[in-house]
């Protein structure tokens, strides 16, 4: 069955063998690992530079929105502040311009009356004098 | 003539390869062809990576190319430490190159194959143990020195040299014999049942072995690039306690700076020879 009965001892083709792993090595050692090498150290360090961006854009992030906060409540504390004032103001010159309203009113309602009875004294003081004239008239 | 159930089992032809002979010297032409096919493959998938490799989206290839790249200096770097990263392109060579050699099997070739797969050759095995073995001992005769290289056959105790020689020597024959094993018994498995089936009944059995020889050959290459990687280990790591001599010098030494437990061994021989500053 086995032909070959000493196909267990090398002959001379292990010489042969040793130079074709041989030279494979060398093309893999020399040519092959350091440019796979260089690859991938560079793209650790695009990976890393790119974490390490990211971190900043993520603190500059939280800062930012810090400051938004921030700002906005020192906004909303500011806008309630002025509504506050305005109103204040509002009411004031409301108030003010209510009673200078109602000064008017009172002097022009106290002029009024007393032209009403200046009229009056007027006229009560012409009917007084002139009765005779008014009665000659009735007469005629 | 007594009736055969199987078909004639002589047909299968196990462990022959085209030879030619070159100077008293055998070689194994179908095998040579074979693994430089599978290294042109290897290279092929490299340099298509290499020159299309970009440091944005990578592409399929490239991202098969850099997950193997990454797992196995994850492993190392964990275990080994930085010392470890030398040792990748051997691992990951060997993972693919023996993973495009095993699934070289799944290629039908005719019979007899002109194409078989190379790694189920004992040639290609052993030629890839041995040459891995020579380097984790030239590793470790750098990484120790000559005297701590010599001296760890005799931890943790000198009656032991005999089973850590047997256990260096089994190293690359049992590296060698699983790929070789696994491989080569995919292949007389297949052989058995084009032989002992009916051709027309054949194809159905054949196709779900060959399913499962895909799997073994990635669990197999997986494995031999494992098992070198530990071996590297073994040999790279320092001793676990610094001996006698080691631990004194370490103490009289007198410096303030902490010595780690990786590096004790080579510190303490510096410190040793530094005379105190105070």
């Amino acid at each position: 069955m086995f032909t070959s009965a000493n196909f267990l001892v090398p002959n001379a083709t292990v010489l042969v063998e040793i130079g074709v792993f041989a030279a494979v090595l060398g093309v893999v050692a020399r040519f092959v690992l350091p440019r796979l090498r260089a690859a991938m150290d560079h793209r650790q360090e695009e990976i890393r530079s790119a974490i390490e961006a990211t971190q900043r854009a993520r603190q500059l992030l939280k800062t930012a929105e810090l400051d938004y906060e921030t700002r906005l409540s020192d906004a909303r504390r500011q806008a309630s502040a002025i509504i506050e004032s305005a109103r204040r103001v509002g009411a004031y010159l409301q108030a003010e311009a209510r009673k200078q309203a109602k000064e008017e009113h009172d002097r022009i309602v106290a002029r009024a009356q007393w032209d009403i009875d200046q009229a009056t004294a007027v006229a009560r003081d012409q009917l007084q004098q002139e009765p005779e004239d008014w009665t000659s008239t009735q007469s005629h | 003539m007594t009736p055969q159930i199987f078909a004639a089992p002589g047909q299968i032809e196990i462990g022959v390869h085209n030879t030619i002979s070159l100077g008293g010297a055998t070689f194994n032409i179908d095998t040579i062809a074979a693994s430089l096919l599978a290294g042109i493959i290897v290279v092929g998938f490299g340099l298509y990576v290499r020159i299309r490799a970009t440091d944005g989206v990578p592409h399929r290839t490239q991202l098969a190319w850099e997950m193997l790249v990454t797992t196995t200096e994850r492993h190392f770097e964990r275990t080994v430490g930085s010392t470890g990263r030398k040792v990748v392109p051997l691992a990951i060579s060997l993972f693919a190159f023996i993973l495009i050699a095993n699934w070289l099997e799944l290629v039908p070739s005719g019979s007899p194959k002109s194409l078989p797969p190379p790694t189920g050759d004992i040639n290609l095995t052993v030629a890839l143990a041995g040459l891995v073995i020579l380097m984790v001992h030239g590793a470790s005769l750098r990484a120790r020195g000559l005297r701590g290289y010599l001296r760890h056959y005799l931890r943790p105790s000198p009656w032991l040299l005999p089973i850590n020689f047997i256990e260096e020597m089994a190293k690359p024959v049992t590296l060698a014999l699983r790929l070789f094993g696994n491989v080569f018994a995919g292949a007389v498995v297949a052989a058995l049942i084009l032989d002992l089936l009916p051709p027309h009944l054949a194809s159905i059995p054949l196709l779900f072995w060959k399913l499962f020889a895909m799997c073994v050959a990635v669990v197999q290459a997986f494995l031999f690039a494992l098992l070198t990687i530990l071996y590297f280990q073994t040999a790279l790591k320092p001793d676990e306690e610094p001996s006698s001599e080691e631990g004194h010098a370490a103490e009289h030494a007198g410096t303030d700076t902490p010595v780690s437990p990786a590096s004790q061994g080579s510190v303490s021989i510096h410190t040793s020879s530094v005379p105190p500053e105070r």
